[in-house]
């Protein structure tokens, strides 16, 4: 235990946000990092999903209970409001039917959590500006990339309203003023919150 | 590796005797198995491999240097393998009604002084389990560190999980289902007609020099069929020919694929015994865990209180990955942590025997994590 490697800002933001003994269930969990900070942490009851055989196996090796799915088949296995917290983090932009996904997550737990790139930020606005480029967000060319649905903080909000999701509070990422004042432009990651009451984070 | 077969019997009097779901008691039992390994004094390292349909005791090792091949899963048991035996106590035991050892329709029936063959009661998966439960208790496991196994042996480690659930630490399924699907039982159905329909069989009392070969071959290589995948049988043998340059236009072998059939049938009736298929594969087909629990499967799971590491392959379509989705979807509606591995393989069911890589390193991470976590009581 303890060899998970350190976790990416998204991930310490949804540590600090989940409160103590929550059950979580993370989808795209990887290799288990974020879920076995929560449960030393935060004694959480912990549940990781992936499609990632080798993530998987990460996951057996240091004893974070983790199933093996493709989020695009859905969740149809689990229960309706059997987690307090469904996590989604940096995965978004990789799902097919991404709506669809959002509405299981609030289908399975009481809130949702997705951490998300915002393709609005200045540096990306600047280089489609000057390059005429779109932005490389996995280190692939924009046509092998599996990023596949990459929006900005403008995007994801008014999709939110849009599709009638319960958006709660965003978390733009990054501790200038600037990012927290206009994330549109200022803020590269944000973590959003969904579902029906408002967290006092 | 060197092993030796033991045997432990039991049930010599009509108390002793071991109930059966059936209502008969049967008895004496003696069940064979091989142990690996040593039981340290807390008695925290033992674990249970169960074995698959027409498997033996004999998991691992050999009985002596000269033998040709070692035990069935060798690749997996031993110093430094995922089943460490320097760590870990390991046993694995013959299932009753088998003809490797345990008693089972080939074994003297004390009453006549003759072998059961056909009034050897019918047996289930449960009346395996509960004569494996008084070897533990003959070897002084209260309880299994993990309890493991593929296809068969997978349902038998699910059923010691919901049945005995104060003597299971964790369960490690493989390639396995809570119930078998109507497909697999008509397989079998189809398999036993074989045996059956030998004019060899004569109701079961054929003598050892005259067994239903003829049957029982046929039912091996349709069961082997069900082992394999398709992408499995096209990499092995294509449709190449067998040791002919054109087809010879008669109903002799001629594609590779049936030379290998056929040998595999012939080579498992020298080794096996018709009565004794036709009361394990029953008893497969008996298998439903959901029974344990009033028809519901979840309701049955309930019952265990232990860990699950559940193992699937994603070509095997006897046992199907989604049948063992059935069981991480109950396992997650009682809210429990639970480890589940679909292992990318073209193998098909018989992975479990082959994709020792993958699978190893799933093992040996899910039980260094259960004996951190191991508690007596």
């Amino acid at each position: 235990m303890g060899e998970g490697r350190d976790l990416n800002p998204d991930q310490l933001e949804i540590l600090r946000i989940i409160p103590e003994g929550s059950r979580v269930l993370d989808l795209g969990c990887g290799d288990g990092s974020l879920l076995e900070r929560l449960r030393a942490e935060k004694r959480c009851a912990i549940q990781g999903i992936d499609r990632d055989q080798k993530m998987v196996m990460r996951c057996f090796q240091r004893g974070i209970p983790c199933i093996m799915l493709d989020l695009d088949q859905g969740l149809s296995h689990i229960d309706d409001q059997s987690f307090d917290y469904v996590i989604l983090g940096r995965t978004f932009q990789q799902i097919h039917r991404p709506v669809r996904l959002l509405k299981e997550m609030l289908r399975v737990g009481r809130r949702a959590l997705i951490s998300n790139l915002n393709l609005g930020h200045w540096r990306f606005r600047l280089r489609l500006a000057v390059s005429g480029r779109c932005p490389e967000s996995d280190g692939e060319l924009w046509y092998a990339s599996a990023n596949i649905h990459q929006g900005s903080h403008r995007d994801f909000v008014e999709m939110a309203v849009r599709e009638g999701l319960p958006l709660g509070a965003c978390h733009p990422l990054g501790s200038s003023l600037l990012a927290r004042q206009f994330p549109g432009l200022f803020a590269e990651l944000l973590v959003y919150e969904l579902g029906q009451e408002s967290s006092k984070s | 590796m060197i092993v030796k077969e033991q045997t432990y019997t039991f049930g010599h009097t009509a108390d002793d005797a071991l109930p059966l779901r059936c209502g008969r008691k049967l008895g004496p039992v003696s069940i064979a198995y091989e142990t690996w390994g040593t039981l340290n004094p807390e008695a925290s390292n033992a674990i249970l491999v169960c074995h698959a349909l027409t498997g033996s005791a004999h998991a691992a090792g050999k009985y002596e240097e000269s033998d040709k091949k070692p035990g069935w899963w060798d690749d997996m048991i031993g110093p430094g393998k995922a089943f460490d035996t320097d760590r870990f106590f390991i046993v694995c035991s013959n299932v009753l009604g088998s003809c490797y050892g345990s008693t089972g329709p080939t074994s003297i029936n004390p009453a006549t002084g003759k072998s059961y063959a056909m009034s050897f009661p019918v047996i289930t998966v449960a009346d395996m389990v509960n004569a494996q439960v008084r070897l533990a208790d003959f070897l002084g496991v209260k309880k299994w560190l993990s309890v493991v196994g593929g296809s068969l042996g997978g349902m038998q480690a699910l059923q010691w999980a919901v049945a005995h659930p104060e003597r299971v630490h964790s369960c490690l399924p493989i390639a396995t289902t809570a119930r078998l699907s109507p497909q697999a039982i008509g397989w079998d159905w189809v398999g036993r007609e074989a045996i059956l329909s030998d004019p060899k069989f004569l109701g079961g009392e054929y003598s050892k020099e005259a067994p239903p070969e003829r049957g029982l071959a046929v039912a091996r290589m349709l069961a082997h069929i069900t082992y394999l995948s398709d992408a499995s049988m096209n990499e092995k043998f294509g449709r190449r020919l067998q040791q002919m340059s054109d087809v010879n236009y008669s109903f002799d072998l001629n594609y590779q694929v049936e030379s290998y059939l056929n040998h595999q049938g012939l080579s498992f009736v020298g080794r096996y015994d018709a009565n004794a298929y036709l009361y394990i594969t029953r008893a497969t087909d008996y298998f439903d865990l959901a029974s344990e629990g009033g028809g519901e499967l979840t309701a049955a799971l309930a019952k265990s209180s232990c860990a699950f590491g559940i193992i699937s392959f994603s070509s095997d379509w006897l046992f199907t990955p989604a049948q063992s989705e059935e069981l991480v979807a109950a396992l997650l509606r009682l809210k429990r942590e639970v480890f589940h591995c679909d292992i990318q393989s073209d193998y098909g069911h018989d992975a479990f025997l082959l994709e020792v890589e993958t699978l190893g390193a799933l093992v040996r991470g899910f039980l260094s994590n259960q004996q951190r976590s191991f508690r007596h009581g």
